[in-house]
């Protein structure tokens, strides 16, 4: 009896439990946000500070972080959303958004989120189409000559201005014991070599398309692909290394010069703080001055069951809170999508590298990597480039002969 | 006799009744894959909208028959198999007689064969990625030490070493289920068979090609139907160590089923590929089951 009673009572209080506490679990709306960058060293603890804050001070909405690598993002994303599912917010890199709003990803923001009010900067008139805003632009970042301002004083170089210059500084390194140069060379990283190659085929002068045709077979391609495979079998570039690695031969003194993004050096001396004042910037040492950048774009999903939710957080993001967040946490390489002016303060602050960095800028433009008018076959494009690369690099072919097959696959792959 | 007959349809129903469920499983779980597989290779799919289809008929396989990498695509997958299948039954043969005989540390040998099966195979990829590395690998360090080369070997890079590097990771990750059902067979060959061979003046490798291999033959022709099929079918292991590459030298045909679906997202052009890949398993079947009928039909005839 004593013990029904127990039963009883204790049922009782866990229903009375279970009756305060669900209308508080129901009210709560589950909204998935997606990067890459969540999990890179040197961002991530202020990235996840900035989406905490989001979600603390919203009690609605439960955020969940969603990380996924970049080398496999896009196609994870895709992926998913072409199932009709997928994360309520997600990146998406400038080459993969005309996919994304052809493919119907994309929802537009116009009636979601203010966007008179973001003060947003022409980098977003690339996510527009039909007079719609399917996105907004996250970061711009350029791709710049990053040094080891120590390895080449030591061999009593500067950051070359030429190519010829970056040869002979390259020599020195290699008879010094260290690698010159690095760039993706595993097969396994393919895809990236894509924008290992860019700046090189730029800096002569070149495009991967011109007005939606191919120009894998013209001679600032062909010319560059030449430089690059002179530079690999010359000895000066650690071979069948992917990204991570040679970063992190980087940050360990084994590598003297670099041609990448402008978020290796946050990684680079967040990984090793010693790296602060031996990391240089400089244009990159060709001809035409000309370089790339990655945009990359923050979508709400289409098929997202919580807009209202995912659009509140892209408001947050795109105040001037989150924008001056952003900006802090992107580091002073990259460009945000708003017109935010960061404080006098943390401007002092930053490192010499950025001061560098902006100083090469004003001497470079900025090309993007995307092919002109091809945008919708980029990825197909970068396998037929790959392929080629290979061929030149491992199978012994002239760089002439592989590009000229390479065209032939390009037009192939625009023809269909 | 009528009655007799009606008792026939009668077991005959029943018979059927009882194997419908497993029917109507294969077909919901096996069959309707399989069929809309070969239904997305007729047609113009893209991966983003994967319900949205254009029926182009035999477009492209005419397209995939006519890629210049196609006939490469086809020996790289044939000689891939091969090799795995070559190599795990002979590395499994030399492990099972190795754990069958009276050698001191039996057991460990046991336990320590099984360690490549068990580890899984992102982590052996990743691991050998970093033994393969041409400049901090272990490979090449201890053969520099060694003495066996003066330049490094680029284990993943070079096109003419890549497909070498890469079966003796899928050997090594596969050869103990080979050594087990090896072992296995082994074990139920009459110890008597074996004792008759010696003392009529038999020795070690007559025993075994007279004694030892016809004992386990059909055991041997289950496992290269078996490893054929799966590294026909294999994706992981050489999807992470070079994702076909260098230069397509380890390009089979599914890492190029999963590139055009999944990376460039003509779904219809990878259920092509997938479709020329299953029509590869269907003739290995095949070819499995003729030999071991013929091979049944001989041991009647003697």
């Amino acid at each position: 009896m004593v013990t029904r009673t127990l039963l009883r009572g204790g049922l009782a209080a866990l229903a009375a439990l279970f009756a305060l506490s669900a209308p508080e679990a129901q009210a709560q709306t589950k909204i998935e946000f997606a990067s890459w960058q969540l999990a890179e060293k040197g961002r991530a603890e202020k990235y996840n500070a900035l989406l905490d804050k989001f979600a603390k001070d919203r009690p609605h909405i439960k955020l969940e972080k969603v990380v996924i690598p970049y080398p496999v993002f896009e196609q994870t994303m895709f992926t998913q959303a072409g199932q009709g599912g997928g994360p309520d917010v997600f990146f998406v890199a400038d080459e993969a958004l005309p996919k994304a709003i052809k493919a119907g990803f994309a929802e537009p923001l116009g009636d979601l989120v203010n966007l008179g009010s973001m003060n947003l900067t022409p980098l977003n008139q690339v996510a527009m189409s039909d007079g719609k805003q399917y996105g907004l632009a996250w970061e711009a970042i350029t791709y710049n000559f990053i040094y080891n301002k120590e390895l080449l004083a030591s061999v009593d170089a500067k950051a070359p201005t030429t190519y010829e210059e970056f040869l002979e500084v390259a020599k020195r390194l290699k008879a010094k014991g260290v690698f010159a140069y690095a760039f993706r060379s595993a097969p396994a990283e393919a895809a990236g070599m894509w924008y290992d190659v860019t700046d090189w085929v730029y800096g002569l002068g070149g495009r991967w398309a011109k007005s939606g045709k191919p120009q894998f077979d013209s001679d600032p391609v062909i010319k560059a692909i030449g430089r690059l495979s002179e530079v690999y079998k010359g000895g000066y570039v650690p071979k069948g290394v992917d990204a991570a690695t040679y970063r992190r031969m980087f940050w360990e003194g084994k590598i003297g010069m670099m041609i990448d993004n402008l978020s290796v050096p946050n990684i680079v001396v967040s990984a090793n703080p010693a790296m602060l004042n031996k990391v240089g910037i400089a244009p990159v040492p060709f001809e035409s001055r000309e370089h790339t950048a990655i945009t990359t774009f923050i979508v709400i999903n289409k098929h997202s069951k919580n807009k209202k939710e995912a659009a509140e957080l892209v408001s947050y993001l795109y105040s001037k809170e989150g924008q001056l967040a952003v900006a802090d946490m992107l580091g002073g390489g990259s460009v945000v999508g708003t017109n935010v002016t960061l404080p006098a303060e943390v401007v002092a602050a930053m490192p010499q590298w950025v001061v560098e960095a902006k100083k090469a800028e004003a001497v470079q433009t900025v090309v993007s990597p995307v092919p002109d008018g091809l945008a919708m076959k980029t990825t197909e494009l970068k396998t037929v480039l790959s392929d080629a690369i290979e061929q030149v690099l491992f199978g012994g072919v002239a760089p002439a002969a592989a590009m000229r097959d390479a065209q032939k696959r390009a037009e192939d792959v625009v023809a269909r | 006799m009528t009655a007799g007959l009606a008792k026939s349809d009668a077991a005959n129903r029943a018979a059927w009744a009882s194997i419908a469920p497993a029917v109507l499983l294969l077909a919901a779980i096996q069959g309707y894959p399989i069929l809309r597989g070969v239904y997305l290779s007729l047609t113009e799919t893209s991966l983003m909208s994967p319900n949205v289809s254009r029926f182009v008929g035999f477009a492209n396989f005419d397209r995939l028959f006519a890629s210049v990498f196609f006939e490469k695509t086809i020996i790289v997958t044939l000689v891939y198999t091969a090799g795995c299948v070559v190599g795990a039954i002979s590395l499994g043969l030399a492990a099972a007689l190795l754990m069958n005989s009276e050698v001191v540390g039996r057991r460990l040998v046991r336990a320590v064969i099984l360690v490549p099966w068990a580890t899984p195979q992102v982590a052996v990829a990743l691991i050998f990625v970093w033994m393969f590395n041409p400049d901090y690998g272990v490979l090449n360090f201890a053969l520099r030490t060694a003495g066996l080369i003066d330049d490094n070997v680029l284990w993943l890079n070079d096109p003419d070493i890549a497909m070498m590097s890469v079966l003796m990771v899928t050997i090594w990750k596969i050869f103990p289920f080979s050594a087990l059902v090896l072992l296995a067979a082994l074990q139920s060959i009459p110890q008597s068979h074996e004792e008759a061979a010696r003392i009529d003046g038999a020795k070690g490798l007559a025993i075994l090609s007279e004694i030892t291999l016809p004992g386990i033959r059909r055991t041997i022709l289950v496992l290269v139907l078996f490893l054929s099929i799966w590294s026909l079918r294999r994706f992981e292991l050489i999807w992470l160590l070079t994702r076909g590459g260098p230069v397509r030298s380890t390009n089979t045909l599914v890492i190029d089923l999963y590139r055009e679906a999944f990376i460039n997202s003509n779904l219809g052009r990878g259920a092509t590929i997938g479709v020329v890949g299953l029509l590869a398993s269907i003739v290995v079947t095949i070819v499995y089951y003729r030999v071991e009928q013929s091979s049944a039909r001989r041991a009647g005839e003697t």
